[in-house]
């Protein structure tokens, strides 16, 4: 019980450091060193914060730093339901055992995501024109389709729940469309405002954004990695742990690099539509939540390798027809 | 997770926020060099054409209404094994059609027409605004005759 939190008390001022850092970047750089930076952008963030004159603004901040940092708490709890087995369910009263825990604890992610997001951007929605996207709730339809169509791989232990095939392959290799529409609207929010190029944010809520978004690839990597329902129920082997535990810490850097860069590219594209990011978020979540709907229900299908098949054809469909459309890719009109 | 770890779990969040919040605000008060004060934000209201308000209001509430089959199909979730005419699996079925229904119903899911996949497309975004704009202003005299 101990044990987790005290990783997160360790955890928490690298986290922090990092979001720091990241938050000076949007501003001019006038100090070299990395700790000058970190120093910097904490006195411009306390300058800011002693600025706030509004309450409500002042609460609402708040509110969405502690939905920040409850899904930071609540992190490990995902990493130990994704080894957990079978056997070593919890029999005394509980208010989430361990048959639903990865569905349900998603679930409040999910909302604790959009709870934080919304609160944020309704303290600058004044400054940034296209925020009231993000204030709409259809915005928010994509992440939970993702979420429907995800979960129905994630292991439950139900009489019902498929069982045949068994297979130690990923949930990304399993429904990658559905990890990849996950992972596109969960952080939607923040590369839509730093994709703006008239945007004028204050460093409180550009720090908090970060923070946000690095916390959220902390939720992002276990689901990414984590076993499926095919996974065979097989002794714990410390090898394998130890493994997993690397190729998770190898993916946080490589979504990080590839956010950064995606942040990079959208900001230098000129002719940029929020609206089409969007949609396109949302053509891949329906299709994501179809291909579980018809694989597990319609075909019954247990085998692990067909399932693969479906999405990954799914997938080519997705990006053939409907990314030409968005005219993602034409970097012929970057804007120096 | 009982009721007390998640409370354990919660009261560490807040005490991290209040920590972490007022440690930045009073530990790193701006020293004097930092007094000059950025520019404040123009104060900049979005004004929406009386259509494109309708149109949100409406999203939204299709939203809503796609979000009930879709917690549907959660639920579903625990009878993956079911035979295909089972009465469940066709409910979800349905649920399925009814959610791409109203997505294309409502036109969430069209592109606007823009010319694709030809090397003008960045040329055609950059018209696509100074036209949304005239069309913005021609509309608004009309609104007012009628009103």
């Amino acid at each position: 019980m101990a044990v987790p939190l005290l990783i997160l008390v360790l955890l928490l001022p690298g986290i922090l450091i990092l979001s720091f850092r990241l938050a000076e970047t949007a501003y001019p750089l006038t100090e070299t060193g990395f700790k000058a930076q970190v120093i910097c952008s904490v006195r411009r963030i306390s300058h800011a914060q002693n600025r706030l004159r509004n309450r409500s603004e002042r609460c609402l901040l708040l509110f969405s730093l502690l939905c920040s940092l409850l899904t930071f708490s609540l992190v490990p709890l995902i990493y130990t339901h994704s080894s957990m087995h079978t056997d070593e369910a919890a029999t005394e009263a509980a208010l989430m055992t361990s048959r639903f825990g990865p569905l349900l604890l998603l679930g409040l992610f999910t909302l604790l995501q959009i709870a934080g997001e919304v609160s944020l951007a309704v303290t600058e929605r004044r400054r940034i024109p296209s925020i009231s996207l993000i204030l709409n709730g259809y915005f928010w339809l994509p992440l939970l389709l993702a979420w429907a169509a995800v979960i129905a791989y994630v292991p439950i232990y139900s009489s019902h729940a498929a069982q045949g095939g068994h297979t130690s392959l990923w949930l990304s290799v399993l429904q990658p469309a559905g990890t990849l529409g996950f992972f596109l609207a969960w952080t939607g929010p923040y590369l839509l405002i730093n994709a703006c190029p008239d945007r004028r944010v204050s460093p409180v809520q550009n720090w908090i954004r970060e923070l946000r978004m690095l916390i959220g690839l902390l939720v992002l990597v276990p689901l990414i990695i984590s076993r499926s329902c095919f996974f065979p129920l097989i002794e714990k082997s410390a090898g394998l742990e130890i493994g997993r535990m690397t190729i998770q810490v190898v993916t946080i850097l490589v979504l990080l690099v590839i956010i950064l860069r995606l942040k990079v590219f959208l900001q230098k594209r000129s002719g940029f539509d929020p609206e089409r990011l969007w949609k396109l978020t949302l053509w891949l979540a329906l299709i994501s939540l179809t291909a579980s709907f018809v694989a597990f229900h319609v075909l019954g299908m247990s085998d692990p390798l067909m399932h693969v098949l479906l999405n990954f054809s799914l997938l080519a469909m997705w990006a053939g027809f409907l990314l030409p459309k968005a005219s993602l890719p034409s970097t012929t009109t970057v804007k120096n | 997770m009982d009721w007390f770890f998640f409370l354990k779990y919660f009261l560490f969040a807040v005490g991290c926020t209040l920590a972490v919040w007022f440690t930045i605000k009073i530990g790193f008060r701006s020293s004097p060099d930092m007094e000059e004060v950025p520019p404040e934000p123009t104060v900049r209201v979005d004004k929406f054409s009386r259509t494109e308000t309708e149109r949100q209001l409406y999203w939204n509430f299709t939203a809503v209404l796609i979000v009930v089959p879709a917690l549907l199909l959660v639920l579903g979730i625990t009878m993956q094994t079911a035979a295909w005419n089972h009465p469940v699996t066709m409910t979800l079925a349905g649920g399925m059609l009814l959610i791409w229904g109203m997505a294309f119903w409502t036109g969430m899911l069209s592109f606007r027409e823009q010319a694709s996949g030809s090397p003008l497309s960045g040329f055609a975004a950059h018209c696509e605004s100074p036209a949304t704009d005239e069309s913005v202003i021609t509309r608004t005299p009309e609104f007012e005759e009628r009103s």
